[in-house]
């Protein structure tokens, strides 16, 4: 192959011979989203058009229309599920960012076992999922778990909680280990973009009088922004399919008190074993989180901006 | 706690009291976020008369004993779970970075029609509902005979990872400057040697990074795991783990000390190379 620039330039343009090589590198990955991610959406989306129940199969239809979708926008327990999946989701971002700006304030200056500190705060986000939930499966258990008896030990609480049985403290529990889980990548990239904003700001703003929230609120949060409007998508993309804590911790139980829109597509289709309704309601899912991707980038980035952070 | 560092920073005058402010919320913190990885430590390798014991002992180390582990290894092909993981994992992650590499360097050196489609389907990749696809993927690998089979959720592992790899190695490739690049063109290097020998070189810190990312990622998978693997001899570590929680009669310091045993190949991957991987995830954030 003949030398030739690499640089940044439009090529497949009119009047330019289009250039394959960026189509090449980009071939085998595209290949395997297809393949695997598209085409099976695809085929998610046709068989929610139909009528498919496992074990009774007399019963199945290749094509209903909508009936699925109409059972599905009439059912409680969707919106139920949807409310729990958004509810979720909004407290378990806006907790992990605030215990992340927290953390990465915290460390953000040297100090003397600076280096200790930052990497027990990072711990929690590398203990995988399943280990995770086990465990404060363990803590959070009724009888025999150290937080009531922490609790009790501190006068806090006078009987045991069922943190995991009761209907009112299951999804406040949920949040906790969520925000556990989460808050450490908050952390991470916050102090990253922290510590590209130049000190100088911070000595103009007190020489303008600023207080020291004044810096805060007029220099730290502005020179945060790029790296919380990415965070807060990722975040949000993130805990509203999240799935194993909630199902290993409590299954969706007590009587659904947790049971997000994840959680109930699973069951439809591993426990009811209807794939139609399942793939249904997978659908009004992806929907979802397109629509508020699309509007969350307009409002933030205003426009179509969102090339640049793909 | 918020904002205490903050704060202290700025406090000259009574800079003892700001230090003892940072170093005791700081420490509160700690102990309160890390309590759970010392709570499964201790209560992985101790008897099961300690761990029901009333009341609840905050620091048992008298009775060390690693009995929980070996009753599971003896009654549970947890060895076979363990190589099971490793391989997909390892496999998933080489195959990540390798489509990450060609991909993110395809994304950050060239502009070209398509562009900005492929960066909407790798933004696309992280909205999918994992259970959605959980379905039709189940049928088009049981279509290719990989259903059952480390083979096929290996696959489905690469589908979820190269997104994340490439998005992360194209952060790495637009910090290496192109001159050298350029230079190696023109001494006669075809375009996918200067990648191979002279950009990927420089590149190490974000592979590794990013192998360690799709390492974590695989090792820790659940549901597809759970969902696409029928047989108990072809479980992952992560779902042998999970149902050893749903028996009747539930061993808290067994169930720790496995959930240990999976979390310790993760922690060290990280204490060992946390400069890489801090490197790799704000390299595409914080440009954004």
């Amino acid at each position: 192959m003949e030398p030739r620039q690499v640089e940044p330039r439009t090529v497949g343009y009119l009047g330019r011979r289009l250039d394959p090589f960026p189509y090449g590198l980009l071939l085998p990955s595209m290949a395997v989203l297809a393949f695997l991610l598209l085409y099976p959406i695809g085929r998610a989306v046709l068989t929610s058009l139909g009528r498919t129940v496992l074990f009774r199969p007399q019963a199945n239809r290749a094509f209903i229309g909508l009936g699925n979708y109409a059972y599905l926008l009439t059912d409680p327990r969707t919106w139920h599920s949807l409310y729990l999946a958004i509810l979720y989701s909004t407290v378990v971002v806006m907790g992990s960012m605030l215990v992340g700006l927290g953390t990465a304030l915290a460390v953000r200056r040297p100090f003397r076992g600076r280096a200790i500190y930052r990497m027990a705060l990072i711990i929690p986000w590398v203990i995988p999922p399943v280990a995770t939930s086990l465990v404060w499966s363990w803590m959070l258990d009724y009888q025999f778990g150290v937080v009531n008896h922490l609790l009790r030990l501190a006068g806090i609480v006078g009987a045991p909680i069922g943190w995991l049985t009761t209907t009112g403290w299951a999804m406040p529990s949920m949040f906790l280990v969520g925000i556990w889980k989460m808050y450490p990548i908050a952390s991470v990239m916050l102090l990253a973009g922290l510590q590209v904003i130049p000190d100088e700001l911070y000595e103009a703003a007190k020489i303008d009088g600023a207080s020291r929230l004044g810096g805060f609120r007029h220099v730290t949060l502005p020179g945060l922004k790029p790296v919380y409007g990415v965070l807060a998508l990722l975040l949000t993309l993130w805990s509203f399919r999240s799935f194993t804590y909630i199902y290993i911790m409590t299954g969706g139980g007590p009587s659904q008190a947790t049971e997000t829109a994840v959680v109930l597509v699973y069951l439809q289709a591993f426990k009811f074993y209807d794939f139609g309704v399942a793939s249904a309601l997978g659908v009004l899912m992806l929907l979802t989180l397109v629509v508020f991707t699309v509007v969350y980038l307009k409002l933030v980035y205003g426009g179509m901006r969102s090339e640049s952070r793909a | 706690m918020t904002g205490i560092g903050g704060r202290c920073e700025s406090l000259r005058i009574d800079r003892g009291v700001g230090r003892g402010l940072l170093y005791g919320g700081l420490t509160v913190a700690v102990v309160l976020l890390a309590f759970p990885m010392y709570w499964m430590f201790t209560s992985a390798f101790q008897e099961e008369s300690a761990i029901f014991a009333y009341p609840p002992r905050l620091a048992p180390f008298g009775a060390f004993t690693l009995q929980p582990l070996v009753t599971l290894f003896q009654q549970k092909p947890m060895a076979r779970w363990l190589v099971n993981s490793l391989i997909v994992s390892v496999l998933s992650a080489g195959a990540s970075v390798l489509l990450g590499v060609w991909g993110g360097y395809a994304l950050s050196r060239f502009r070209f029609r398509g562009r900005t489609l492929a960066g909407f389907l790798i933004l696309l990749t992280q909205m999918l509902p994992g259970s959605l696809i959980i379905i039709p993927l189940y049928m088009i690998l049981t279509d290719l005979s990989l259903n059952n089979s480390l083979w096929g959720l290996t696959l489905t592992y690469i589908s979820f990872n190269a997104p994340f790899s490439i998005w992360m190695l194209k952060g790495f490739v637009e910090g290496i400057p192109r001159d050298l690049e350029e230079q190696g063109l023109i001494d006669g290097c075809s375009r996918m040697g200067a990648l191979t020998r002279i950009t990927l070189p420089l590149m190490v810190p974000g592979l590794v990074a990013t192998f360690i990312f799709g390492f974590i990622a695989a090792w820790g998978e659940y549901v597809f795991a759970l969902t696409l693997l029928d047989s108990a001899s072809e479980w992952t570590y992560a779902v042998g783990v999970a149902s050893l929680k749903g028996e009747y009669q539930v061993h808290w310091n067994e169930i720790m000390s496995a959930s240990f045993v999976s979390t310790l190949p993760v922690l060290l991957l990280f204490l060992f190379m946390q400069r890489y991987l801090l490197a790799g995830l704000t390299a595409g954030g914080v440009k954004g």
